[in-house]
């Protein structure tokens, strides 16, 4: 930055002391939030220009840096950082799996080898997210023997022609990469959105994304299947799924398995687009976008773009009708808060919100609990009980680490947990 | 609420609005009866301005968060519901803010709570509690005023707490830099100072503001560009233009005064280096802290070494 002359910065400091009546906060706030009409604008400025006090003040009641912001920022930086771990953990997957692959190799199944040598024609993509899972938990440890020879030099067009397990098995290779470069993304973004601060959630979340973007090609496969039944719970699974919302296509996914398993590089310039364009999602570069989401002013809000703009989802216009009377019952039930029944069933305050892919939970003030599997789109209201309790106070805390599995804490201290997407609750 | 009678022209704006503000502000929520909004709405109207005109009057409270301020006033006239509602959107965010003031987790607690105190009003005037919160006046958001209320407590405070280091910082250091401010010397470098005062007045209060904010305050172009609501590349532009103008201006003003080019650009020279010691000084005294910064201890030794 260029220097100003020394007596210019002397004469300014000296001016700097202005006596007459600071503008209340009031005018200052408005000042900061820019909706001073110009004439009084003009005239905060030029106390401003004079009063060190005012200057200080006004630095010290801006706002946490805002999730625009924060995106515009950090994904440079991330560029910078990340493409050469990216690829370590890409390469490191595949390593590992090859050592394993020649350790395990006398111990190999013969008649795979047989499957694997002579492809049945079938086309894999129709069949292979439910046949999969049962397959590759018999055969997993045969699959990643026979793994390093397909990672190394399978061609796109071999891929088609190859058994279930051998795409499945491409997943495995891809796995270890994605999960190790996304360990700290979503989850922390989850994490933060349950404690209503938006403060850390756009930086926690946005270093990962372009690697998100690069590489969940081959995890969507998983993905897809994930959401029907993968009760192993694979980390990748949850973890991906909270970053897409909605599965690709098993055609789609399958397609890009091949080619990220034959030539990894290629992913980036070619799978993603061709993922994005089948899910006629909207495409940022190479990032993905899907949404995000916080809890502010005790209002729900999403955003589909990263954070740059967040809008207010109101649930309690697409949940039933049902919910609102259930939400009277509840009220009346507890015999408190009902003096505000009927704002919060209006529009509930909300404390907290959980993610989880296409699974959103948001919870509230006076038990409210809404749940909605598609990605916010339509929301029912949830009203956990078992036979003795029903959930009641605020909900402060939602904990769902999988689609499965979730856990509400309360401001009553009540602890409710799922196993089985809330369809039964236990109180603990 | 406002001693003055509010004017004519308010009370039939304020008539004309006050169906539809009393709804969008959710005043039946709070316990706000359309006629204790209507109070509300012409003190905050009186206070804006005694002499705007019917249409200004108009714009000036449809663009008032009508909601926030029926929530901060009914808070302030103790209504249980609202403090409830208060608490629960704002009682994290004031701590978060406090702690983004102090980094200090006990010291940020304290200042929030002093707050909390003020909200729920501890000072009482002619036997009712008086709330701070029945200052607000909507004009900004209700989260930025809390904010902006916590950093002046918290100036207020530091600058109480500073004066007293500051004047044993003085004691250590001595007092014998004081002298040359205190007796401004004569000729050349009355001419000086005058003609960069000159300059420095004729500025447009934004530039002016933009200058004290980087040079004495140390901000960032970011946090300056955050203050102002522009861009930082708009602060960074301004900044090398003020920069190359200033020092132009000065010396135009200096010859304008009777100096010769090459006298004034000396007297521009030697006079940056005498006051050097005083700069510091005052820096180091009157200006928040940051003040100080790097970029000025670098310019000036680079300015020593040219």
């Amino acid at each position: 930055m260029p220097e100003i002359p020394k007596i210019a910065r002397q004469r300014l400091q000296r001016a700097d002391n202005v006596s007459v009546p600071h503008p209340d906060a009031n005018v200052l706030t408005a000042f900061a939030e820019s909706s001073l009409l110009p004439p009084e604008r003009t005239a905060v400025l030029d106390h401003l220009s004079y009063c060190a006090e005012c200057r200080e003040v006004l630095a010290f009641a801006l706002p946490a840096m805002e999730a625009g912001q924060a995106v515009l920022s950090v994904p440079r930086r991330s560029r910078a950082s990340w493409p050469t771990l990216r690829w370590a953990f890409v390469s490191a997957g595949i390593v590992a799996l090859s050592v394993f692959g020649f350790v395990e190799y006398g111990h190999r199944d013969d008649s795979l080898r047989m499957a694997k040598n002579s492809p049945p024609p079938a086309a894999i993509h129709g069949d292979q997210p439910v046949a999969a899972p049962a397959v590759r938990d018999e055969r997993s440890a045969n699959e990643e023997r026979s793994q390093p020879t397909a990672a190394v030099s399978a061609t796109p067009e071999k891929d088609r022609h190859e058994p279930p397990q051998e795409t499945e098995l491409a997943k495995n290779v891809s796995a270890p990469a994605v999960h190790g470069s996304l360990a700290h993304g979503p989850r922390q973004t989850n994490q933060f959105q349950q404690q209503n601060t938006n403060t850390f959630q756009i930086p926690s979340r946005v270093p990962n994304a372009p690697e998100t973007s690069r590489e969940l090609p081959p995890p969507t496969g998983v993905q897809s299947r994930a959401g029907q039944q993968d009760s192993r719970s694979h980390a990748i699974d949850s973890v991906v799924a909270a970053n897409k919302p909605q599965p690709l296509p098993p055609s789609a996914s399958d397609g890009e398995v091949s080619r990220a398993k034959s030539a990894p590089a290629a992913v980036a310039a070619q799978a993603v687009p061709a993922g994005l364009e089948t899910q006629g999602r909207t495409l940022q570069g190479l990032r993905l976008i899907s949404p995000i989401w916080m809890v502010n002013s005790g209002r729900l809000q999403r955003s589909s773009d990263e954070g740059r703009s967040w809008q207010d989802v109101n649930v309690a216009a697409s949940a039933d009708t049902g919910a609102s009377v259930d939400l009277a019952v509840a009220f009346s039930k507890e015999g408190k808060l009902r003096k505000d029944k009927k704002a919060i069933s209006t529009a509930p305050v909300f404390r907290a919100v959980a993610a989880n892919g296409p699974d959103v939970w948001a919870g509230g003030t006076a038990a409210a609990l809404y749940h909605s599997s598609d990605a916010g789109a339509h929301w029912a209201r949830v009203v956990p009980a078992s036979e003795s309790a029903t959930l009641s106070g605020d909900v402060l805390k939602l904990e769902f680490p999988d689609a499965q599995n979730g856990r509400i804490s309360t401001s009553t201290g009540e602890v409710w947990t799922t196993a089985d997407s809330g369809q039964s609750w236990k109180k603990q | 609420m406002s001693s003055h009678t509010p004017s004519p022209v308010l009370q039939s704006v304020v008539n004309e609005l006050l169906p539809d503000l009393h709804a969008k502000a959710s005043c039946e929520q709070v316990g706000l009866t359309p006629q204790s909004f209507s109070e509300i709405l012409l003190e905050v109207g009186s206070k804006y301005s005694a002499s705007a005109s019917a249409g200004e009057l108009r714009t000036f409270l449809l663009s008032l968060r009508v909601d926030e301020l029926a929530l901060a006033r009914a808070c302030a006239r103790g209504n249980n519901a609202a403090w409830e509602i208060f608490l629960i959107r704002f009682r994290e965010k004031l701590y978060l803010a406090a702690l983004r003031i102090d980094r200090e987790d006990s010291a940020a607690r304290d200042l929030a709570d002093t707050l909390y105190a003020d909200l729920y009003g501890t000072s009482t005037r002619d036997g009712h509690r008086v709330s701070k919160l029945a200052s607000y006046t909507g004009r900004g958001s209700l989260e930025g005023w809390l904010r902006t209320v916590l950093a002046q407590e918290y100036v207020n405070r530091y600058r109480r707490t500073k004066r007293l280091v500051s004047l044993e910082e003085e004691s250590e250091e001595g007092l014998q830099f004081a002298a040359p401010e205190a007796q401004p010397s004569a000729g050349a470098d009355t001419r000086l100072e005058q003609a960069t005062d000159e300059v420095l007045a004729q500025l447009a209060p934004e530039d002016r503001a933009v200058l004290a904010a980087y040079y004495l305050d140390g901000r960032t172009l970011a946090e300056i560009a955050r203050m102002l609501g522009v861009h930082e590349s708009t602060i960074s532009r301004k900044l090398d233009k003020l920069a190359k103008s200033l020092r132009k201006q000065i010396l135009a003003g200096l010859t304008r005064r009777g100096m010769s080019r090459r006298q004034a650009e000396e007297s521009l020279e030697v006079d940056v280096r005498d006051l050097k010691v005083d700069i510091r000084r005052s820096l180091a005294q009157d200006s928040p802290p940051g003040s100080f910064s790097e970029k000025t201890v670098e310019a000036r030794v680079r300015e020593g070494e040219g």
